[in-house]
């Protein structure tokens, strides 16, 4: 079979599993209420994907794997991930990137499962996030080895990690902050898909990875429009606070 | 690995079928990617298969 045969054949398998697997998921009705959604992953999409998860968080939880294994493993994936954005093999790294998302919210669910977050995991959690999308990032500089999207990936961490900081600063003055387009989960499901289908298209098109490169300038501008909103509506609570 | 049964399988069947796609796209190395995707279409075909037996799946 031909490449771009191939990439074809691997986009309608990703779109039909997508398509049937919610399909099938909300034929059943199911109750979707606990799950927080986002503009752009509806409570909908999310609680499918969960449940996708469900038979690894059985399997962990009965062998009593800590949560705190699957959170240094997903820093593992990013290496991986970094290296394969490095050897030019893209596909694989947007899979790669969805792969260790994934075991970002297993960890969490497992958690929940057996005694509940602690503040120890729930901290580690949040460190190994910044150094799993550091190398994620690091992978992705390396491909495009020089010129302006280098810019883009370093305005792309910035976002990242300011994201978190400003949500870990709020929390830390009392304040609430899960708002904004671009969390974590909705980064990790633009860069993913965004190299899988960049590297579809190149096989497909030929027009080499403007996909990617537009999915980092995305990344690059909307996590940084989501630090301001964040820095934006915490500022705005404290200043009613204060005047309370 | 009984918690695995059915989806399970099936979700693992595809994650591997996908790295193996990516490998056979993007490398030369066809051997490892050949490799991949047939494992990874024989864990989803076992996968369906255990489904359509029915019997215990882990609830969703």
């Amino acid at each position: 079979m031909s490449r771009p045969l191939f990439a074809l054949l691997n986009l309608g398998l990703i779109l039909g599993a997508a398509f049937v697997g919610m399909r099938l998921y909300w034929r059943a009705h199911p109750d979707v209420s606990e799950v927080r959604g986002s503009r752009l992953l509806s409570s909908r999409v999310r609680a499918w994907y969960f449940s996708n998860l469900d038979p690894f968080e059985e399997l962990l939880v009965r062998r009593r794997v800590r949560p705190i294994a699957l959170t240094y493993l997903q820093v593992v994936g990013s290496i991986l991930c970094a290296w394969a954005y490095a050897r030019g093999l893209v596909f694989s790294a947007g899979v790669l990137v969805l792969f260790s998302g994934t075991l970002d919210i297993l960890d969490g669910k497992v958690a929940r499962h057996i005694n509940g977050d602690s503040p120890r995991g729930a901290f580690l959690d949040s460190v190994m996030d910044r150094y799993a999308e550091f190398f994620t990032f690091v992978g992705l500089m390396m491909f495009f080895g020089a010129g302006w999207r280098i810019w883009m990936v370093l305005l792309a961490i910035l976002g990242g990690f300011m994201v978190s900081y400003t949500r870990a600063r709020a929390e830390g003055l009392g304040v609430r902050c899960e708002i904004g387009w671009l969390q974590r989960p909705e980064r990790f499901v633009l860069l993913g898909f965004g190299s899988i289908f960049s590297s579809i298209a190149v096989h497909l098109l030929g027009i080499g990875h403007a996909l990617l490169v537009l999915t980092v300038t995305l990344l690059a501008v909307l996590s940084n429009v989501t630090a301001v909103q964040r820095i934006t509506y915490v500022s705005r609570a404290l200043a009613r606070s204060s005047h309370a | 690995m009984r918690e695995l049964r059915g989806k399970g399988w099936r979700v693992v069947g595809y994650f591997l079928w996908l790295l193996g796609a990516g490998v056979v796209l993007d490398s030369d190395d066809t051997t490892a990617g050949r490799l991949l995707l047939a494992s990874g279409a024989a864990l989803f075909a076992i996968g369906v298969w255990q489904s359509a037996r029915g019997g215990a799946e882990t609830p969703t």
